[in-house]
């Protein structure tokens, strides 16, 4: 009873300690996680034959129609419409909009974005567009073709800006169309779409 | 000076939109506040002042996503325009009505905007657009409080006297 009040107040004290090492402690795993993605992107743009340039993830499209993030670089950084955006997993979207300093970039997973595909193994060719969920849709595969669960996808350097030999994904299902003409395979994206903190954009 | 403090609450309610919301997703689906915002302006300022504020929204809104130009600056005051209509039919202050209202609002808009992106060429399959469209009218409902009490301490902002007593006397 004599040491309570002093004992009150070491307490406080140390409460408040202890929550100022709590903050920092989450401040250095966010900086140690930040440090691998960072060191991820870093050996992919030293290893690549490509001009690239990094840019932070600074919002996402506040609708649910659609799929885009805003990144905080733009035509002061050398970004154009029609750039393509990757990560160190593979292939992540398209620059949609570009002003001074952001740009707006449409994900794979937007069913209004459509990539030029190759199956790496059987070099078959197909078009992979969105489907505003998890998975893409790899379309207008030939009825008989050889497409196999676990195929790594790849981009056939058909359209647009996009490189040959970008990963966009593997192959996890696959099935004829109604129709019964041609077939589809369903793609896991390579690169995690939900959680894009930083990406690198394909200038050159 | 309500008004404008709505208008910087719209602002801030947009970029939580864009930024936590994709936090918060239930089955990679997340609430149009928005479109809460534009029922509660709908239900608490006059008709011009709500079309207003409403054709702010969806401008802002229209800015931050990739939607073709100016879906929402367009579909948003009709939006809050029914409301409107629908708020001297029926007592919109109930807590199930509004909840029920804004659910409905969500659900046509969800419909209404994939019609649009579906003869833009951009189609998606049933299920989703079920999934989509349902979850995100509960989930807008369902927050819809929440924004009430975020709004509250602008709508509670009242003219000063001498100022109602002018535009009376006008």
């Amino acid at each position: 009873m004599v040491f309570y009040h002093r004992n009150y107040v070491r307490n406080a004290l140390l409460q408040k300690e202890l929550d100022a090492f709590k903050s920092k402690i989450n401040a250095t795993v966010e900086i140690e996680l930040e440090n691998k993605r960072l060191t991820g992107l870093l050996s992919l743009k030293q290893e690549s034959p490509f001009k690239m340039v990094a840019a932070r993830v600074i919002a996402r499209d506040p609708s649910n129609w659609s799929s885009a993030i805003m990144i905080d670089k733009g035509r002061s950084s050398g970004i154009k419409k029609g750039y393509v955006c990757v990560t160190e997993a593979g292939l992540a979207g398209m620059v949609f909009e570009v002003s001074a300093v952001v740009s707006k970039v449409i994900l794979i997973n937007d069913p209004s974005l459509g990539v030029s595909a190759l199956d790496e193994r059987s070099r078959q060719e197909g078009l992979v567009s969105g489907s505003l969920g998890g998975l893409l849709i790899m379309k207008y595969l030939p009825k008989d073709c050889d497409v196999k669960v676990n195929d790594p996808v790849i981009s056939s350097g058909l359209t647009g800006n996009y490189p040959k030999g970008l990963m966009i994904g593997t192959v996890v299902d696959f099935g004829k169309e109604f129709v019964g003409l041609s077939s589809y395979a369903v793609i896991k994206p390579s690169v995690n779409l939900s959680s894009l903190e930083e990406v690198l954009i394909i200038i050159q | 000076m309500k008004i404008k403090l709505f208008l910087i609450l719209i602002v801030l309610f947009a970029l939580a939109q864009a930024t936590l919301m994709g936090y918060l997703k239930v089955f990679g689906v997340m609430p149009d506040i928005l479109l809460a915002v534009v029922f509660v302006a709908a239900t608490s300022f006059s008709q011009k002042q709500a079309l207003f504020l409403s054709v702010c929204a969806g401008m802002i809104k229209d800015i931050l996503s990739v939607y073709p130009v100016g879906i929402h600056t367009f579909i948003f005051p009709l939006w809050c325009f029914i409301i409107i209509l629908l708020s001297r039919r029926i007592s919109l202050e109930q807590r199930l009505f509004s909840g029920l209202s804004v659910g409905v609002i969500t659900f046509c808009n969800g419909i209404i905007t994939h019609l649009i992106f579906f003869f833009d060429g951009n189609g998606i399959s049933l299920l989703v657009l079920l999934r989509i469209a349902v979850i995100e009218s509960l989930y807008t409902a369902m927050i819809l409080p929440a924004v009430l009490i975020a709004a509250g301490p602008v709508l509670r902002i009242h003219k000063p006297l001498d100022e109602e007593l002018k535009v009376e006397e006008a």
